[in-house]
């Protein structure tokens, strides 16, 4: 049996960068306590530790994390254990069920055509951060850019100095994704709240949560469903309460709030790019579902959109003089126009994500401004937006200068470009980009009185669908309607998700922090 | 109190479609105009009253939504509003019920943010919109007279200077301040980047060439034109909120005072006194429910100001009647120091709820009992406390706030301006100090007797023996008779051992010495002498004659006087009485009455009852060092030979003769008080006396280098300067670095410090001058003055007036660490003593 001495070892294990995550930890003391282990009955035992808890993952390990400091120190290990098992060596697992990647190598080798970062170095930070690379991150990695901010707000929201505990964090995100129906995410974040050695009474359903957690529900679902129906006394009833225990300090408050928006947005991600869960959760195993489209029942096929929609840009750049159009008439028609309305039985949530839920369906409101422009449902960017409401409140409410780093994100979010629609070469695509963002946050209700909203009927006029699909119903949007969405390849796709996710988080996240103000 | 005169709802109550954004005023008919999403009304000013005037908006405005509202300064019933692209001219002169005179376009696509009128050309408007440019027109004939751009920035607010004609003042979403002239229209006249993150408003002094703008970094900065130049003269820190909108008051005739508002976090108008640039704006209006949208003031006689709230309250305000921020603070605080006192401070009114729990505090806390507070009569303390509202017990532990109040110890006090040395060894002062046995005021002496301790102890520039010697003498001056032995026990260390073990002390024959009883009566006489060296007691009043190393001839040793004797061998004598004396635990009885009740430390307490062993032992270091058992040869080389042992045929000749002469002869081998020191340190140490084993080290640390690691002593000489530069007694801590420079070790500390990265002793590097030793981007140490190593930044420091990045010229005090640019900073010190950062430190400016 080959078995390593204990020199070998400590060296081995001294080369590694320091890492947080306590499933390296955890592993590399098993190793370490190997070579001491005196009886054989304990060797085998601690072999037989070895191969339930870290076998299947340990080729996923090395296949996404090859060429890395780690990856020297994970083979030593691999023959070790090999030496008592057989590993299996992972064939290259998609990340989506959506999409087939053909750029897998590329990116595990560290190249990347368009952009001059590298996408390794953030799989290795995010390694560090959850001890997996997981789906999403490695499908972010297509645009490393976002990818690197991402993940930098992703460990300041939910691993990062707040009053908010760990294990609550990623309770809290669970609910919020299993009120968005994604599977994924809620799949993703048991795992996380395990390792953070949460309750696990808690996964068995809502009713072994505290109570201060669970009043956290009614929010979650106004969040998800209409947010523009937040108001003060969701949050009186989240800090008013007879108990001391079950009462919400603001600032924990305003950090669930974050984490709600944000995890509601990723959802949306989720499911717009249709994310496999990961491989060690027992619920992989299962076979997805596909449902019908609802898309694709309703509109016909076209072609050359892309050509289309870089024309129909070059048309609106060149009106300058453009008529004095009644910006918010459009908004409203833009809001109000073909509302989806699928059947209810397509609302039910799979099985699996009934204990996280209080109501029987996902049931979603679209916006529908009932007196127009003056409704007071309306969010206008003039009298609440981000640049000084938001990041302000954030700045007050939340330690370690969150607020610069959700700002940062946003911004990046924003920037991002590739200077291509499809295989068509485009100089600014920011008209595109900015309708995409603009529209998703006029289905949830915020006018921007700067912006043009007939730009969008223009541009979008194609996609105004889908984009509306996945704002209100993300579960539904299936592998059937991401094929449609031609003619951008599967990269494209994944950003005009993550420039919905973008636009999504920000909106919800105002919605959120607007009652706020009233506090004052 | 009603502070507030009259207010005006313009807004029917429960409504949430219509939402004010702007107020202007008309001077001349004192007419309020409130402007913003479906809301257009003009309210009158009747002395103090509102009253409704007229509401313009009719059925044709349904969905009227302006940002921006303006009166024209000439033509008294004109107004101006800004909504999306276009701009509205009004006229209440109209007689129909539609008073909307025009329309002009002003922006191509973007949206409009702010429009002003000239104070100088009739009808001239200028208007800034969201695609960064400022455009001007007439509002006569709509025609766009000039547009100004440079940036992509949205312009946030623009105002027309109301003292030079053809200048405008703009600021941008980056936070650049732009001085316009409208002549010029490719680039602005003057730039200025006030703020770091966006800058929300904007506002021209009304008589001096100064701009005040506010932005989300929650600063307001007061900048000031000079011919072709702008700079930054004042920066205000907001506390906590963003500034939204701000403005030059009545009272700023004499250019001083500000007010602002904020669009999140609180709903006062903050006012500031712009030569006070603290956090705390000095008045405040009362508390509204409701945020504050826009505010103005009016300039009457009473600095009366009108504000609007977003739900829609309308409400005049007078600066006079604003609350000092030191009135509304809460009358109660907390606060502890570095020894263990706690300083609480709390108002008159609280002091009746005070008293009666008390008695509850006084059983839970064991430190100072409370009790004692009430023999401290508040008001001598604090004199000057205001309103004789504020009763606080302050055991001060900075010396100059101890000079500048009176001590408990009144005029005898020994630190107070009237006190010399002389004082010192004024013996009242010595058992005022001494019988200090209340708590409170025994720390307060050990503050005094640390500071004084620091500021007379000598290590270097002399020899050893008589660097031990002073210090010995200013410790037993000060009362600290243990140290004043630990001292004496340094200087036995220097003795010459291998003349004792050569036996040099010889007496020879003197008339004095012979007594009575040959040797018993020496012994006798022995214990005589004996007694008085240790009788220090309390109720001697000559306190310094009696101590051992004051003179060579003092009475303890009379037996010994001798103008022959070296004095080195009257030291040498006197090591072998205390080996002989502490090793056979002779003195105890002495070291008891020496220490006084209630002093924490007694190195005395630690020796009593040593016995031989201990005084004897070995010299393994006691540290953690890996040194190997030490070479030191002193004991060994002490270890008398068996001839000095009485009684052995080893004695030589001229000592062997000598039962009748009085001879000191060691009855065992002189000791080598080389451990015993280094424990003795470490004991001082671990019980906070952490000064007095400095020094020693510092003097001896060549005798003793060996008992300690010597990251050890960097570290305890590092706490001990940082405890210098906590009591503001820099000076000495500079002089203990310096000297520190000369050992041997510390160049190779420095190199290992290097190379790992290490901060020990880095923080008072005179070779660099910077503030800080992390670069700010990257926050990995940085070594000096060089871009940092691995993100290539510059290390960003911040100027200490103006809190902007210093690039170029810059002046730093190298003893606190605080400085900026060079401008700023001589311009400071040209009328301030004291460091611009509020650390206290009077800074030297060199010429």
């Amino acid at each position: 049996m080959q078995t390593m001495n204990q020199d070998q070892l400590t060296s081995l294990l001294s080369s590694m960068q320091p890492t947080r995550n306590s499933k390296l930890d955890s592993l590399f003391a098993l190793m370490q306590a190997l070579p001491k282990a005196e009886t054989a009955d304990e060797k085998e035992r601690l072999f037989a530790e070895a191969h339930d808890k870290f076998l299947p993952e340990l080729s996923t390990m090395l296949y996404r994390l090859k060429n890395s400091n780690y990856d020297k120190s994970l083979e030593e290990i691999k023959k070790v254990l090999e030496s008592k098992y057989m590993i299996p060596t992972r064939e290259y697992d998609q990340p989506s069920n959506f999409f087939q990647d053909t750029k897998h190598d590329t990116i595990t080798q560290g190249t990347h055509a368009s952009d001059s970062l590298d996408p390794y170095d953030f799989f290795l930070d995010a390694f560090d951060m959850e001890s997996r690379v997981s789906n999403l991150v490695y499908m972010l990695g297509y645009h490393p850019k976002f990818l690197s901010i991402f993940l930098e707000a992703h460990k300041r929201i939910m691993y990062g100095n707040s009053v908010l505990s760990q294990s609550w964090r990623h309770y809290i995100a669970i609910m919020a994704a299993a009120s968005q129906g994604c599977l994924y995410l809620v799949t993703l974040e048991e795992l996380n709240f395990l390792n953070c050695k949460g309750p696990v009474l808690w996964l068995e359903g809502l009713e072994n949560i505290p109570t201060k957690l669970k009043k956290l529900q009614e929010v979650n679902r106004i969040l998800v469903s209409a947010p523009w129906k937040l108001e003060k006394k969701h949050i009186t009833q989240l800090v008013d309460d007879p108990v001391a225990e079950n009462r919400w300090s603001f600032q924990q408050i305003v950090h669930a709030f974050l984490i709600l928006s944000r995890y509601h947005s990723l959802s949306q991600l989720a499911l717009g790019c249709g994310i496999k869960i990961e491989s060690d959760h027992p619920l992989s195993k299962e076979s997805v579902i596909t449902s019908k489209s609802i898309w694709i029942s309703k509109a016909f096929p076209d072609m050359n959109v892309a050509e289309n929609l870089v024309a129909n840009l070059k048309k609106i750049d060149s009106e300058i003089n453009c008529h004095e159009t009644d910006v918010e008439k459009e908004f409203i028609n833009l809001a109000t126009r073909d509302p989806i309305k699928p059947p209810p039985e397509l609302l039910v949530p799979h099985p699996y994500l009934r204990r996280y839920l209080c109501e029987k369906c996902l049931l979603r409101e679209e916006f529908t401004p009932e007196e127009g422009i003056n409704d007071e449902l309306i969010c206008r960017a003039s009298e609440y937006n981000w640049l000084e409401h938001g990041y302000t409140l954030l700045q007050n409410m939340c330690q370690d200068s969150t607020e610069k780093i959700v700002d940062d994100e946003f911004q990046i979010g924003d920037d991002l470009t590739y200077g291509k629609v499809g295989p068509v070469a485009c100089d600014n695509t920011q008209e595109i980009r900015v309708g995409l963002k603009r529209y998703t946050q006029c289905l949830l209700g915020h006018f921007y009185e700067d912006y043009k909203y007939k730009n969008i009927t223009e541009l979008l006029k194609d996609f105004r669908l889908p984009i509306k699909l996945i704002t209100y119903y993300p579960f539904l949007f299936t592998r059937a309607d991401f094929e449609r969405l031609n003619p951008f390849e599967y990269t494209e796709k994944i950003h005009i998700n993550i420039i919905m996710m973008e636009g999504r988080q920000k909106a919800e996240l105002l919605y959120a922090l607007r009652p706020y103000r009233e506090y004052s | 109190m009603a502070f507030y005169k009259r207010q005006f709802e313009v807004i029917p109550k429960g409504s949430f479609s219509f939402k004010p954004k702007s107020l202007d005023y008309n001077k001349s008919e004192r007419l309020v105009l409130v402007a913003g999403r479906k809301l257009l009304k003009v309210l009158t000013l009747h002395g103090d009253e509102f009253s409704l005037h007229s509401d313009l908006l009719t059925k044709e405005h349904e969905s009227f939504n302006c940002c921006d509202a303006k009166w024209s300064p000439f033509a008294d019933s004109t107004l101006a509003t800004a909504e999306k692209c276009s701009v509205l001219i009004w006229n209440l002169n109209i007689s129909q019920k539609n008073k909307l005179q025009r329309e002009f376009k002003a922006a191509d696509q973007r949206a409009l943010n702010k429009i002003s009128f000239s104070y100088y050309k009739k009808n001239v408007l200028i208007s800034g919109s969201h695609d960064s440019k400022i455009r001007g027109f007439d509002i006569h004939n709509h025609k766009k007279i000039f547009e100004l751009a440079y940036t992509d920035e949205i312009v946030r607010d623009i105002q027309f200077s109301p003292i030079i004609e053809n200048q405008i003042g703009a600021i941008y979403e980056d936070g650049v301040l732009a001085v316009w002239d409208v002549r010029r229209t490719d680039q602005p006249f003057l730039k200025y980047q006030a703020h770091t993150e966006p800058a929300f408003c904007l506002a021209w002094h009304p008589e001096q060439p100064l701009i005040a703008t506010g932005g989300r970094d929650r600063k307001i900065r007061i900048c000031n034109i000079e011919g072709c130049e702008i700079s930054c003269r004042y920066t205000l820190h907001a506390m906590n909120n963003p500034v939204a909108r701000v403005a030059w008051t009545q009272q700023s005739t004499n250019g001083r005072t500000l007010a602002s508002i904020s669009c999140v976090g609180d709903s006062f108008i903050n006012f500031w006194d712009i030569t006070k640039p603290y956090s705390v704006p000095f008045k405040r209006s009362i508390e509204q429910k409701q945020f504050l949208v826009d505010f103005f003031c009016l300039k009457s006689e009473n600095c009366d100001l009108i504000s609007c709230s977003s739900s829609g309250l309308v409400m005049m305000h007078s600066e006079h009647n604003a609350v000092g921020m030191n009135e509304s603070i809460n009358g109660v605080s907390l606060a502890c120091n570095n020894v263990g006192v706690v300083q609480h401070t709390f108002s008159s009114r609280t002091l009746g709820i005070m008293n009666a729990s008390l008695e509850d505090l006084q059983e839970n806390i064991d430190r100072p009992q409370w009790s004692s507070f009430s023999e401290y009569d508040p008001t001598t303390i604090r004199e000057n406390s205001p309103r004789d509202r504020c009763h606080s017990v302050n055991i001060p532990r900075d010396v100059s706030y101890i000079n500048k109040l009176r001590s408990p110890l009144g005029a005898l006090d020994p630190l107070s301006s009237s006190a010399s040395d002389n004082n010192l060894s004024n013996s009242n002062v010595q058992c005022k100090i001494q019988k200090i046995s209340d708590p409170i005021r025994s720390i307060y002496a050990r503050s005094i007797e640390f500071v004084q301790f620091a500021q007379k102890y000598k290590f270097s520039n002399d020899s050893l023996m008589e660097l031990c010697k002073h210090n010995e003498e200013l410790s037993n001056r000060l009362g600290r008779e243990d140290i004043g032995f630990v001292w004496y026990l340094c200087q036995c260390l220097l003795v010459d051992a291998k003349k004792i073990s050569q036996g040099v002390i010889n007496l020879g024959s003197k008339e004095n010495i012979s007594s009575p009883g040959g040797l018993k009566g020496l012994g006798k006489s022995l214990d005589k002498s004996i007694r008085n060296p240790w009788d220090i007691g309390l109720e001697s009043k000559h306190i310094v004659s009696k101590s051992i190393p004051a003179t060579p001839h003092s009475t303890s040793f009379s037996f010994f006087d001798s103008t022959d004797l070296h004095e080195q061998t009257d030291l040498h004598e006197k090591f072998i009485h205390t080996s002989n004396l502490l090793a056979s635990c002779e003195l105890e009885e002495r070291f008891e009455s020496c220490s006084p009740p209630g002093r924490v430390t007694d190195v005395f307490s630690l020796i009593k009852n040593r016995d031989l062993a201990w005084w004897a032992q070995t010299d393994m270091t006691i540290s953690n060092n890996k040194l190997s058992p030490s070479k030191d040869t002193t004991f060994q080389s002490t270890t008398t030979p068996k001839h000095l042992i009485s009684g052995e045929s080893g004695i030589p000749e001229n000592m062997r003769k000598s039962k009748t002469d009085s001879q000191i002869f060691p009855k065992h081998p002189p000791l080598n008080f080389t451990p015993a020191l280094a424990s003795i340190t470490e004991y001082l140490v671990e019980n906070g006396e952490i000064q007095h084993a400095v020094y020693i080290y510092l003097c001896l640390y060549d005798k003793l280098g060996k008992q300690i690691d010597p990251f050890v002593f960097i570290h305890w000489v590092s706490s001990y300067i940082d405890i210098l530069q906590s009591f503001n007694l820099d000076l000495f801590a500079c002089k203990i670095y310096k000297f520190l420079h000369t050992f041997q070790f510390y160049q190779e500390i420095r190199d290992l410090e290097d190379k790992e990265n290490l901060c020990t002793l880095y923080d008072w590097d005179n070779s660099s001058c910077m503030g800080s030793h992390e670069c700010k981007s990257c926050e990995k140490p940085v070594t000096s003055a060089k871009p940092c190593q691995e993100c290539n930044a510059w290390p960003k420091q911040l100027c200490s007036i103006c809190r902007l990045p210093v690039y170029g010229l810059c002046t730093w005090c190298k003893l606190c660490q605080h400085g900026g640019h060079r401008e700023h900073i001589i311009d400071w010190f040209k009328t301030e003593q004291f460091c611009p950062s509020g650390c206290g430190h009077k800074c030297v400016i060199e010429p």
